[in-house]
């Protein structure tokens, strides 16, 4: 049987499964605009008037569009391979100004971040050769699209972050003392990170609730309790609804301690259609503490030295 | 959810198609204007605050034909000047006045750019206080933003041409188009057209503006109520104020004034800002001095949110890639909120809806707390959205419109009095 919850839960995955499919559609129209006409800048004037009679249009999407879509407009493959093996030193530097880490224990994370870094330009160029057979097949094009949308994810999210060797190798390599400190500074940045994004959803419901400034700061306070923090984020465009799914679980005497009748009414509105994103968010990224797989930190170590042996050559 | 689909398209399209790197380069790409470094090139003989000036002498219109004539012309510049804002353009100056550099940009442009000495006066900026700026592949619009943006001082499009001057007074859109033309210019321009009802017709969009209006217009009314405790008699004078207004921007007093008309699609407006900008009017208009401060103060204290909000959204992403400490988490955040302007990102959701975006923010207050690694990873991710510039989106319901006019204030929800549906702790607040 069909709950409610669970068509909710479908609507706003069909939603996000749609909009990722337009957003495709998007690009490959784009794609399409873009040659083999000469780019335009974000302002450029059209000039209209062109001759009517245009030649049947060819599906053909140009391979530099390729690194693009990959890496954002940070250039191609060969300089972004630079770029991560700068962030892999930030992110080493990083756990050693809160672990202080001995040499062994860099080499060991340079190690696993350069199996990630490698497993991840492997993934690009599968996809780039994939992209090859593609480009002038427009529909066989979208299951591309669906592909490249994990390794975008990658990008935009980092290549060492939760389930890269990296994480891995670190939640292995400290000692107990060093996990204390990792931990602590961890669920620092963590809670920073979800704040800022519980102040955008905030700002977003005052748009429609025209709150008070003490109710913002109230609904902040009650937002960002450290249970509602996610253990690893999905995607910045999902978090909004991360921080909505979790403000639905608040009892509703807790919101009506801050809000007013007519607005306790409003927010109950939108609450209701949040309390059903919990499944996609999880299946997005989103864990919780608490959440089945949250706390398999050292389960996931044992595979991830295996897992850089056979990545390492 | 059409609306929502056209609005990502463009903002997709748009934010790919501004990527400074190219897609598909060709070789008949149209030229841009290059410009060598400044202070190489020659000083123009005449100044360009003159050109108006000029022209305003050689037309002398007397009879209402010329006049109208003339109005016309006014319009076609502003037009073409608009287009010229959006050459692309390379800009380098080292140490140099700031006139000079105006005058070389106009020069370079073929342009009329004139420096308001009256608003440089009260910015306390000297026409020949000294500017560095290197910019390449800017648009002329955000070359002129960049030079700007640190003397405080702001542009608009003005009978033909470029008058740098005062930043914009406080949003008022139906009430002071001529003043708000200065401001308007340049942030119309980077817009999405996000205000240009699509083709599903006028009279559906002038619908929507009146159902989302008087939804906004009853929340921003309950907090109304809510900090300055209006009596019945203010209620009443702000509430017949504020129908007027949306009656007005409708058109059902006066059709000329209704929702404007540019090349058959219609111009419906933010309702979000004008709801807030009429009772904002209103406010000012009915309340005493007290009630309006209080007002005041929480509008500036929700502007305060909403830069903070980007503030930490700012070092959140700088952290995704820096993996800061807490000590420059705090730093930044610190630098940013002392120095933080609302040009560098309209919104906080801003952040959530762009993946990889990052604001125009210079150099000065984030590179000072980075070491070297970091450094050189902030200038290429910072470098890839070089010329990237949002305006504030219109608002389309909840979150950008994932939630559409059921999840707006609700007629029934209107409130019996003032006082009876404030929530306990913060009427203790109050």
């Amino acid at each position: 049987m069909t709950t409610r919850a669970d068509r909710q839960v479908f609507q706003a995955a069909s939603y996000l499964r749609r909009l990722t499919a337009r957003i495709g559609l998007a690009l490959v129209v784009f794609a399409i605009c873009s040659w083999p006409s000469p780019v335009r800048a974000q302002d450029d004037e059209v000039v209209e008037g062109v001759p009517a009679a245009v030649p049947e249009q060819q599906f053909m999407v140009a391979d530099e569009n390729f690194d693009q879509w990959v890496f954002g407009g940070r250039g191609a493959a060969s300089a972004n391979q630079k770029r991560f093996r700068s962030l892999l030193e930030v992110q080493i530097e990083g756990v050693q100004r809160t672990c202080a880490l001995t040499d062994q224990q860099k080499n060991k994370l340079r190690l696993a971040g350069s199996a990630d870094i490698k497993r991840f330009f492997e993934r690009v160029e599968a996809l780039r050769k994939k992209f090859q057979l593609v480009k002038n097949d427009q529909n066989k094009f979208n299951e591309f699209w669906q592909e490249m949308q994990p390794v975008q994810a990658t990008v935009n999210r980092g290549t060492f972050g939760e389930g890269s060797y990296f994480k891995k190798t670190l939640k292995n390599l400290l000692t107990l003392e060093q996990v204390a400190k990792f931990e602590s500074a961890d669920r620092e940045r963590r809670l920073f990170n979800y704040r800022s994004k519980v102040e955008t959803v905030v700002c977003s419901l005052d748009e429609v609730l025209s709150l008070r400034a003490q109710q913002r700061q109230n609904l902040v306070e009650l937002l960002t309790t450290p249970s509602q923090v996610p253990r690893t984020f999905g995607q910045d465009s999902y978090c909004q609804y991360a921080v909505l799914y979790q403000a639905s679980r608040i009892p509703d005497d807790k919101l009506r301690q801050i809000l007013d009748k007519p607005q306790v009414a409003t927010i109950q509105r939108i609450l209701a259609q949040a309390r059903g994103y919990g499944v996609f968010l999880k299946s997005s990224g989103f864990v919780w503490d608490g959440d089945p797989g949250a706390g398999d930190g050292a389960r996931a170590n044992v595979d991830a030295n295996v897992l850089i042996e056979e990545a390492v050559p | 959810m059409s609306c929502l689909f056209a609005l990502q398209l463009l903002i997709l399209v748009s934010f790919v198609a501004r990527f400074p790197g190219p897609i598909v380069a060709h070789a008949d790409d149209p030229p841009r204007e290059t410009k060598k470094a400044v202070e190489k090139k020659p000083q123009p003989e005449k100044p360009a605050a003159e050109k108006p000036a000029n022209k305003a002498n050689a037309d002398k219109p007397v009879a209402a034909e010329d006049a109208k004539k003339a109005a016309e012309k006014k319009k076609t510049d502003n037009r073409k000047l608009q287009r010229k804002l959006q050459v692309r353009t390379d800009l380098k100056a080292e140490n140099l006045p700031l006139k000079d550099v105006v005058k070389q940009l106009a020069e370079l442009h073929d342009i009329a750019i004139r420096l308001d000495e009256a608003a440089l006066k009260k910015a306390g900026v000297a026409p020949d206080k000294r500017i560095t700026v290197s910019v390449e592949n800017f648009t002329l619009a955000l070359a002129l933003k960049h030079v700007l943006k640190d003397l405080n001082l702001h542009f608009g499009v003005i009978d033909g041409e470029i008058v740098i001057g005062d930043p914009p007074p406080p949003p008022e859109p139906e009430e002071r188009p001529a003043q708000a033309a200065v401001a308007a210019e340049p942030v119309i321009m980077e817009a999405m057209p996000a205000m240009m009802a699509g083709a599903v017709g006028g009279d559906a969009q002038v619908q929507q503006l009146a159902r989302q209006s008087k939804a906004l217009l009853k929340a921003e009314m309950h907090l109304v109520r809510a900090v300055c405790k209006p009596t019945d008699e203010q209620l009443q004078k702000i509430n017949e104020d504020l129908e007027q207004s949306l009656k007005s921007k409708l058109g059902l007093n006066d059709p000329k004034k209704a929702v404007r008309q540019r090349a058959g699609q219609v111009l419906v407006g933010d309702p979000l800002q004008l709801s807030r900008a009429w009772v904002h009017k209103a406010v000012a208009a009915h309340l005493t001095a007290e009630q309006a401060a209080l007002y005041q103060e929480q509008v500036d204290q929700r502007a305060a949110d909403r830069r903070n909000a980007s503030v930490h959204n700012v070092v959140t992403r700088l952290d995704q890639d820096l993996a800061l400490s807490a000590a420059q988490r705090d730093q930044i955040v610190a630098k940013l909120r002392d120095n933080w302007n609302d040009g560098w990102c309209p919104a906080p959701n801003q952040f959530i809806q762009m993946e990889q975006w990052f604001p125009n923010i210079p150099e000065k207050y984030i590179a000072e707390f980075l070491d070297t690694e970091q450094k050189a990873i902030w200038r290429s991710n910072h470098n890839q959205n070089r010329g990237v510039v949002f305006a504030q989106a219109q608002f389309a319901g909840f979150m950008g419109g994932m939630f559409g006019e059921e999840f707006l204030w609700q007629d029934e929800e209107e409130e019996a009095g003032p006082k009876a549906d404030v929530a306990p702790d913060a009427r203790l607040a109050e």
